[in-house]
């Protein structure tokens, strides 16, 4: 990967960052028949956004390596807590790559991401969303002109898949407030927003296909 | 020595950026800027007092890794830099 720093031992991250092991640089991917083609050949695999172009092979899942003495909120505008430990496996988002370095420490790569990128962290096969995102799955919409169907794989209609356990305090006041809504609950979120797809087209790993958002961008529910 | 807030001053300990040795054994001398992401590392010996939302992470005296391109300025045979140009911290494990 671009921009690898060699270093002899792991030490501990600073200024937020968190080193998390790499296995998979999903470069590549295996077809059914067994064939190991380039992930190029899976129209925007890892793009998943619209106008995002496909220039680099980014993972999106790691195991924790080595967590900061402590989280801060600086350039962030809400206070959290860690969430994670040495051993989890974090996912975040494709577009979290913009201040990330890699390490290379005895072959092994590790990626130092910031810990407010994080968006879910799986540990004991359990899924938990982090910094006060909210999981969820999408609701398809079927639409229907003259004799012709088109079903939309996303609308703007989401099923709460997962709450947080703890919510980031805001610093801005409007943002802070209850938690009205549970797993279940089918909700709309805020209309200049867009959820965050966990995972991309190839090489998943968890059994469904989940978006998050940050619990504030959620507006109100709606009947199933 | 009195530094701005989130800055740190470390004496560099040994910067691998000197020379580099091919399997076959040749040493390679390395100019300045060649490897620029091979990292420095050095002892703390001042540290700012932080901000609010953003404390100092370092403590005089522990071993720091950094890249060449973080340092601000040498100031009396010690390297300043910022603490979030940091890569890690030493461990003592």
């Amino acid at each position: 990967m671009r921009n690898e720093i060699p270093i002899d031992k792991l030490g501990i991250p600073v200024m937020n960052q968190v080193f998390v092991k790499i296995t998979d640089i999903e470069d590549s991917f295996k077809t059914k028949g067994g064939i190991i083609a380039k992930s190029d050949f899976v129209p925007e695999a890892w793009s998943n956004s619209e106008g995002h172009s496909v220039t680099d092979f980014i993972a999106r899942s790691g195991v924790v390596a080595a967590i900061p003495k402590i989280i801060t909120s600086h350039g962030y505008d809400y206070e959290t807590e860690c969430e994670i430990q040495v051993g989890d496996t974090v996912f975040w988002s494709i577009g979290s790559f913009e201040s990330c370095s890699v390490l290379v420490c005895s072959g092994e790569k590790f990626l130092s991401i910031n810990y407010h990128k994080l968006l879910i962290r799986e540990r004991d096969g359990d899924i938990l969303p982090l910094n006060g995102n909210v999981l969820l799955t999408s609701v398809s919409k079927v639409r229907t002109a003259l004799s012709y169907t088109v079903t939309d794989k996303l609308s703007n209609l989401w099923d709460i898949c997962q709450m947080p356990e703890k919510i980031p305090v805001s610093k801005i006041p409007r943002r802070n407030g209850e938690m009205y809504w549970e797993v279940g609950d089918r909700v709309i979120i805020s209309v200049n927003q867009s959820a965050m797809k966990i995972e991309g087209d190839i090489n998943k790993s968890l059994d469904k296909e989940l978006y998050c958002v940050p619990w504030h961008f959620i507006l109100c529910d709606t009947e199933k | 020595m009195k530094i701005r807030a989130l800055l740190l001053a470390a004496t560099r300990l040994e910067s691998k950026q000197k020379e580099k040795v091919t399997l076959s054994g040749i040493i390679i001398p390395l100019g300045v800027a060649a490897h620029s992401n091979i990292p420095l590392k050095g002892r703390v010996e001042h540290i700012g007092p932080g901000i609010t939302g953003a404390p100092m992470e370092v403590e005089v005296g522990e071993n720091v890794y950094y890249k060449k391109d973080a340092i601000i300025v040498e100031v009396d045979g010690m390297d300043l830099l910022d603490q979030s140009m940091l890569i890690q911290i030493e461990s003592e494990e």
